[in-house]
């Protein structure tokens, strides 16, 4: 006789930021919760390394390069990916991707419990009607089927719940939130603040961070340790695994799998969904998992991978991809670096105190309210920060010995950067597909992934250099950097978005208003996959509000019994 | 060199410690650390959350302790954790050998190190040297994984870091550069009357600056130059180095750091 199926109310596949807000929103309703994450758990006291010195580490910080050139040579190329963080991210021989050549594809990502959380760059930001309503605005694309005013709420849940600080601003396109308070700045951001608001009229502010600046919910604030990518004991800022998932899990409803790796959903001969397919990342061993309704939160290119994957008599080209959509209007921020100098003013021989896990930003002003700029649509932002030295100057200055080791110990310079993010606009000659040649280390056939900035990013990017170079110069710095003149590499900024797009039209997006795949009602997206646009601010926040409001979906639905 | 910031926390610390016993703890920890009204607040928010400890699934956890031990004990080596995928430093299983350089090779290099460096401890110095050594040694390999890498990966890198800085990760050759340099020096000192190391200290100073003064494409200059960027990345990695740097990161702040210009 068969063994009887266990049959949970909601599986959710991911446990990154998405599938946390999802899991937390459903389990709180008493729903029973399946949850498959890919990658293994990862244990503090074994994988943080917040508090490591470089000289208890045998490479000292700069890390075994001939050993992440052979295993990561794609991960290594983020900055977080170094001696202190490097278990956080792929090996990229088991899950390998690929690209055109000259279209270079960079695919950052993190398969354990809790996803890319652990080392995120922890900047939330609301996105408003700029972004939501883009398309009515300026002509370009399609609008998302939601507005500000629907995913307001949410957006008022999760940084209630998960500690977001930052500075109350009144700007329209910069939406203010539900904030503790905000984090100081460096004298360097000050005078910026001074300097750019003076001569642009630009606001310098705070960076909003999901990181605690005060006690909040049992997690006490930020020690200001400044490491929060090497994971964080105190759990000052969020991470699934200490903020969303504990929430879930104590409910009672939450069963966690871990090392789980999902190949394609399984569709019954209604065409609904009843589970997934997954392979035991140890084992390799074949296993289903069921559940009367589905919610991918893999991260973008992974809920899509899965979706194409899901090929059957009425899917023969993966579920939810019936007019040739899915894959398509693939996104990533596109960023100019490198500009920077010396702030003499700054130069002192006694050490400041650091550790402020943010620096500072100034939101987009092209193209907002009555200012339209003729040469791109869209627009962009500027972050940065000021800091001391740390010993970089000891390479530039001259001689050697005791007199040398003083000078570099009190001529402590003080250096300014800044560098510019800006939107991607959806095209659909960015997409992904499956690799017909190619499979992973679990026999899943792997993405291939073209993309390429467009004219209207290389227009932006003019104007962001100007806007840079005229910043540098009003700042009076020394030794200048002038911004790169490079786009950074596609997909490089880590906010992959878009593929499975959301629309009212099935002929032109992938799932509906609530995230459900156009004509599966129990398959539902929840991560970046489903953004229509991306404006140029992270991401996270909005696959938050996204995924809470998904959960909130799941549970009415099946309440009224609809799903 | 010792401080009181190097004493090893208490075995029995690390572990097991029930919440009364960490907060007595947490009184010594932060005289230790000379960190005033620290505990109040954390106490406050971590008692809450050892209230609530249920078992939670693997990969699940809150917030602990155990950083406050780790933040105020950070300078002891810590115990490596089974299963670690960390590389730390391994306790030393007896005198250190080089792994690129010869014996003879190596007290040279560990002199013009100390030439370069000036008076710092004796440890501080051997642990600088022994960086140059790794840092040599890991080079051949590092080329060889560069050059091996696929083309798409390749691609990639190219694209992020541009050309230049690809080809010289593929090309740069450290060894070669460090065996030609230590030659001309053995030639140099020999036109001087003696090997290196019998040099009255003074000439062996006078020596590491002209190295420092030749074309940049001599062996001497090339060699002079690898040295200095690898002995100043080991010093100001190490304890001592930090130390008189006066870092004040990775520590225990109670306020965010900010300007206090403003």
């Amino acid at each position: 006789m068969p063994a009887r199926r266990n049959i949970y109310d909601v599986l959710i596949v991911g446990s990154g930021a998405s599938g946390g807000w999802v899991a937390k929103e459903v389990a709180e309703r008493g729903l029973s919760v399946l949850m498959l994450e890919a990658g293994p758990p990862r244990v503090p006291t074994r994988d943080f390394t917040e508090h490591v010195w470089p000289y208890q580490l045998k490479y000292r910080g700069f890390g075994d390069q001939q050993r992440l050139l052979q295993n990561q040579p794609v991960q290594r190329l983020c900055y977080a990916c170094d001696e202190y963080s490097h278990q956080f991210f792929v090996n990229d021989h088991e899950n390998p991707y690929t690209f055109p050549a000259d279209k270079p594809f960079m695919w950052i990502r993190g398969r354990q419990v809790g996803g890319k959380t652990f080392c995120w760059a922890r900047e939330s930001y609301r996105y408003s009607d700029y972004e939501f309503k883009a398309a009515s605005r300026d002509g370009y694309g399609e609008d998302w089927p939601i507005s500000y005013k629907e995913l307001e709420p949410y957006y008022d849940r999760v940084e209630s719940f998960i500690g977001v600080s930052g500075s109350r601003e009144g700007l329209a396109q910069f939406p203010d939130g539900q904030f503790l308070p905000p984090m100081a700045l460096s004298c360097g951001a000050v005078q910026a603040q001074q300097v750019i608001g003076q001569k642009f009229g630009w606001r310098v502010m705070p960076d909003r961070v999901a990181v605690l600046t005060v006690p909040h919910r049992g997690r006490p604030a930020c020690h200001y340790c400044d490491e929060c990518q090497r994971g964080c004991f105190t759990a000052s800022y969020f991470n699934s695994p200490s903020v969303t998932l504990p929430a879930a899990a104590r409910t009672g409803k939450l069963t966690l799998v871990s090392d789980a790796v999902v190949s394609h959903v399984l569709i019954n001969r209604h065409g609904q969904a009843e589970g997934v397919h997954y392979i035991d990342r140890s084992t390799r061993q074949d296993r289903e998992a069921y559940g009367r309704v589905v919610v991918l939160a893999a991260a973008a290119l992974e809920s899509t991978r899965i979706l194409l994957n899901s090929r059957s008599p009425q899917f023969p080209r993966g579920v939810g991809n019936q007019e040739g959509v899915l894959g398509h209007y693939l996104m990533d921020h596109f960023t100019i670096e490198g500009g920077g100098g010396l702030m003499p003013s700054l130069a002192s021989s006694k050490r400041e105190p650091v550790g402020r896990p943010c620096g500072f930003i100034i939101p987009k002003y092209a193209n907002v309210g009555t200012n339209r700029n003729s040469n791109f649509l869209r627009g962009y932002r500027f972050d940065g920060d000021g800091s001391q030295e740390l010993y970089g100057h000891a390479f530039l200055l001259p001689e050697f010995g005791d007199a040398w080791r003083q000078k570099v110990r009190s001529d402590i310079p003080y250096y300014f950067g800044i560098g510019a993010q800006g939107e991607c606009l959806p095209r659909k000659d960015n997409y992904v597909m499956l690799d017909p040649h190619r499979k992973d280390a679990w026999g899943i056939p792997v993405l291939h992934i073209v993309s390429s900035y467009g004219e209207n990013e290389h227009a932006m990017a003019k104007a962001m250099r100007a806007d840079l170079s005229a910043i540098l110069d009003e700042m009076k710095l020394s030794d200048i950097n002038p911004p790169s003149e490079r786009l950074s590499v596609f997909g490089k900024n880590i906010h992959e978005c878009g593929t499975a797009r959301m629309g009212n039209d099935p002929k032109t997006s992938v799932v509906d208003r609530n995230c459900a795949v156009h004509g599966v009602r129990n398959l539902f997206v929840s991560d970046g996959a489903v953004f229509v646009t991306q404006g140029c601010y992270e991401p996270t926040l909005t696959i938050m509000a996204i995924s809470a409001r998904v959960g909130e979906h799941i549970a009415e639905a099946s309440r009224r019994g609809e799903l | 060199m010792s401080t009181d910031d190097d004493k090893p926390v208490p075995e029995n610390a690390r572990e097991g410690l029930t919440r009364r016993e960490w907060l007595l703890r947490l009184g010594e920890f932060t005289a230790l650390a000379g960190v005033a009204g620290l505990a109040p607040p954390l106490a406050l928010s971590l008692g809450l959350t050892e209230q609530q400890a249920a078992a939670l699934p693997p990969g699940l956890y809150d917030p602990s302790p155990k950083h406050l031990i780790h933040a105020l004990s950070s300078r002891a080596l810590p115990a490596i954790p089974p299963g670690s995928e960390t590389d730390y430093v391994q306790p030393p299983q007896g005198p250190f050998r080089p792994q690129f350089f010869s014996l003879d090779e190596f007290k040279v290099v560990s002199r013009l190190v100390e030439i370069l460096l000036g008076k710092v401890n004796s440890g501080a110095l051997a642990e600088t040297a022994e960086w140059v050594d790794l840092r040599f040694n890991s080079a051949a390999g590092v080329r060889e994984a560069a050059r091996r890498l696929d083309p798409l990966h390749h691609a990639l890198a190219v694209a992020y870091y541009g050309e230049a800085h690809v080809v010289e990760l593929e090309t740069s050759d450290p060894q070669a550069v460090a065996r030609a340099g230590l030659a001309a020096l053995v030639q140099r000192a020999q036109q001087l009357g003696n090997p290196f190391l019998d040099l009255p200290a003074s000439q062996q100073t006078d020596l590491a600056r002209e190295m420092s003064q030749q074309p940049e494409e001599t062996p001497l200059r090339r060699f002079y130059d690898l040295l200095r960027r690898e002995a100043i990345h080991g010093y100001y990695t190490s304890q001592a180095g930090l130390k008189e740097l006066d870092y004040q990161g990775n520590a225990y702040h109670t306020q965010c750091p900010g300007c206090e210009k403003s």
